[in-house]
């Protein structure tokens, strides 16, 4: 069964119908044939009522056009869901009302009080057997993710006595994720790699002898295993192989969902994942919302391309303050027994204890940490301080 | 015997190891009679490789097949020159890419490498082994397979001069509940593919081959499918649209499409029809786009934005 339906007849069917059968008695009692026929045609209207209120929206079902929308934080779209009527009565001013999760602004919606959600209510009129396509346009306004929660349709009697109400028992299958906003974070650049690794460099110490880009002539200073024979065989004068230079470059992000701040700061980490991408930095993420297993907390695995950063996105997305999660601290360490971190590692979010022994041993391992913070309205990416060094945000 | 004949020939053959992907073996043979190759794209245990194997079996034609890994070399795939000791000269192996049908299975797990030497294998339809070139057998078509969800680890991803030279990308999907029940049973206690023959000769698909390109497009036709792919260049989340290669594969899939049902000229429909399967994996979309579309979700929204050419004096 699609809709949950609850039935409310109203008190002047029951004085109605306890009228007519008066008049049916004393109809009958007197002989009097036109009582007898008021009678029967008020229990009649009685029956008739009572029928319809029984019977109107069986068999109404809904269909909804898309099933995930994904946009940035500012950005409109639109879902149409058509309404089939599949019964012979007619529905005629009904109210339709839905709520969804309040990242989606919609036309003359209402916030409701109790929770994070929006509800949306329209006028609906169905003839017999007739369905009809609403078009409902919106504005992605915060980051998350907005479900249809409910639906419900409240059906009037023709003439106001009692009503329907159906709702919708099953779950609409639209899902809309709001990514969040770009904001740029300032210092970036300042990130360089400097170890053996495979991430291509125009300039590096290291070298990838898994990928010959080229030969150039030899200089007596070569070694012997640089010799390119082919080449030399082909050249008739000694050639050295050419690799690509390589350093190692990856990022490890660590996200705190406890953080005060977070939405400005997910801004800024939004920019420095699509900054990756676009650089072919391979990145992780960690975030501390508790999960069920021997890693009490979210991990996306290193990776890089459009579909890792869609992934990332998707999980930032759906980033809650509500969810439960683990101390920032706690998952900073389990984090460096479980993996080996990038050399590279940046906070989103303060840490909220034991700050300079975790710090102190990042260091130990010699991974560059920085912390993204807002200087001046902006977001800076700010390499880490030990023991209260401060280290000038203007320097960066 | 008629073309609807040899095509139900081959569907019920293949049928017997690979349940409830009809669709998927039209599409094949669509890409066989149009000399275009096929990337299979699924998630694993689907049946990519069973398929492959099953439809190369259904011909009677040489079969080979790469496994792809990391340590494959592109000699591994176009062959070598070796120095024969005994005559005291080089001698030219030429590797599995000279076969009629070459099935690449796992291609993404090769390095870009070994990945290009197949690009001009599958354009050319020759390979060139340390200057001398060879031309490769008729009919020749390259069944690619690979798992999208593997896309990090041990993986590299095809080039978009590999993806264009692809004339289908097919995603084989998840069976029904009906079909998987079907598929237990068939596999149970016995083992198809051992039963699969040869249904089609070499001979036949190139008369197929020829046949093709018979069927007709009017000028409509021609704009239709026209509009489709400038759509694809002008859209603002595309970044590299179709490219001419990929308007002559759509032309050619939607003459094959009416080929198989006995047409002799395109319909708008069978054009429609062909465009996710020949368009979306040549679309490389900008960074806002690809967060939030797919390609073939691009496609679905190009082809609802194109008008339809109908019948002159069909509509007032």
């Amino acid at each position: 069964m699609e809709w949950k339906r609850q039935v409310s007849l109203g008190y002047e069917l029951s004085i109605i119908s306890g009228v007519s059968i008066l008049i049916l008695i004393s109809g009958m009692i007197g002989s009097n044939f036109l009582l007898v026929f008021i009678g029967l045609l008020f229990l009649l209207f009685v029956y008739a009522n009572k029928y319809y209120l029984n019977h109107v929206g069986r068999g109404l079902t809904l269909e909804i056009d898309k099933e995930l929308i994904k946009l940035f934080k500012g950005e409109k779209d639109h879902f149409i869901l058509t309404i089939n009527q599949h019964s012979y009565f007619p529905i005629l001013n009904a109210k339709l009302r839905f709520t969804i999760d309040h990242v989606l602004q919609f036309e003359n919606n209402r916030k409701m009080l109790n929770n994070e959600q929006v509800e949306i209510e329209i006028p609906l009129s169905l003839l017999a057997k007739g369905s009809v396509e609403i078009s409902f346009p919106f504005e992605a306004v915060n980051r998350g993710v907005a479900k249809i929660r409910t639906v419900e349709l409240r059906i009037p009697h023709l003439f106001g006595f009692g009503d329907v109400y159906l709702q919708y028992a099953k779950q609409l299958p639209l899902e809309t994720v709001v990514y969040s906003h770009l904001e740029e974070v300032g210092g970036v650049n300042r990130i360089i790699p400097k170890r053996m690794g495979d991430y291509p460099m125009k300039q590096s110490f290291y070298e990838d002898l898994s990928s010959l880009i080229g030969a150039r002539d030899y200089i007596p200073s070569d070694s012997f295993n640089r010799i390119h024979w082919k080449a030399s065989a082909k050249a008739i004068s000694l050639q050295t192989k050419l690799y690509e230079k390589t350093s190692q470059f990856s990022w490890s992000i660590f996200i705190n969902v406890r953080e005060g701040n977070l939405e400005s700061l997910l801004s800024g980490l939004t920019y420095l994942l699509e900054y990756a991408t676009k650089k072919k930095i391979p990145f992780e993420i960690f975030v501390n919302v508790r999960k069920v297993g021997k890693r009490p907390y979210i991990h996306h695995p290193l990776g890089n391309g459009r579909e890792h950063l869609q992934k990332a996105l998707e999980i930032i997305a759906r980033l809650s303050k509500h969810s439960v999660a683990i101390p920032f601290p706690q998952m900073l360490i389990m984090s460096q027994r479980q993996h080996i971190l990038s050399p590279y590692v940046i906070l989103c979010g303060k840490i909220e204890g034991y700050d300079q022994m975790i710090k102190l041993g990042l260091k130990r391992q010699t991974l560059d940490c920085y912390s993204i913070v807002e200087h001046d309205d902006a977001l800076v990416l700010k390499p880490f301080s030990l023991y209260g060094k401060k280290v000038s945000t203007n320097a960066i | 015997m008629t073309i609807k004949h040899d095509v139900i020939k081959m569907k019920e053959n293949i049928a017997k190891v690979i349940i409830g992907k009809e669709e998927t073996i039209e599409l094949i043979l669509i890409a066989l009679i149009n000399k275009g190759h096929i990337l299979l794209e699924s998630v694993p245990g689907t049946g990519k490789t069973m398929l492959a194997k099953s439809f190369s079996k259904s011909i009677s034609a040489d079969f080979k097949r790469i496994q792809f890994t990391p340590d494959v070399l592109p000699s591994d795939v176009t062959g070598i020159q070796f120095y024969n000791p005994k005559v005291q000269e080089f001698e030219l192996r030429p590797g599995p890419a000279m076969t009629n049908i070459l099935l690449a299975d796992e291609i993404n797990r090769a390095t870009p490498r070994t990945q290009s030497s197949l690009l001009e294998v599958m354009e050319e339809r020759q390979i060139t082994i340390d200057g001398e070139t060879l031309r490769l057998p008729s009919p020749f078509v390259v069944i690619a397979t690979q798992n999208p969800i593997e896309s990090q680890q041990g993986t590299f991803p095809l080039p978009e001069a590999q993806m264009d030279r692809f004339f289908v990308q097919l995603d084989m999907g998840y069976p029904t509940l009906e079909e998987e029940k079907l598929i237990m049973r068939t596999y149970r206690n016995n083992s198809p593919i051992e039963e699969i023959k040869a249904v089609l000769t070499k001979e036949q698909v190139e008369r197929m081959q020829e046949e093709v390109q018979e069927v007709k497009l009017n000028e409509d036709v021609e704009n239709y499918l026209l509009q489709i792919i400038h759509m694809t260049r002008k859209h603002p989340e595309v970044e590299v649209g179709v490219s001419p290669r990929g308007t002559l594969a759509l032309m050619k899939a939607a003459q094959g499409k009416a080929y198989l049902l006995g047409r002799g000229y395109v319909t708008p429909e069978d054009i429609k029809y062909m465009s996710p399967f020949v368009l979306s994996h040549r679309l490389v979309l900008t960074m806002e786009g690809s967060l939030k579309k797919s390609n073939k979700q691009i496609i679905r929204e190009i082809l609802s934005s194109v008008a339809v050419p109908v019948e002159a004096g069909a509509v007032r």
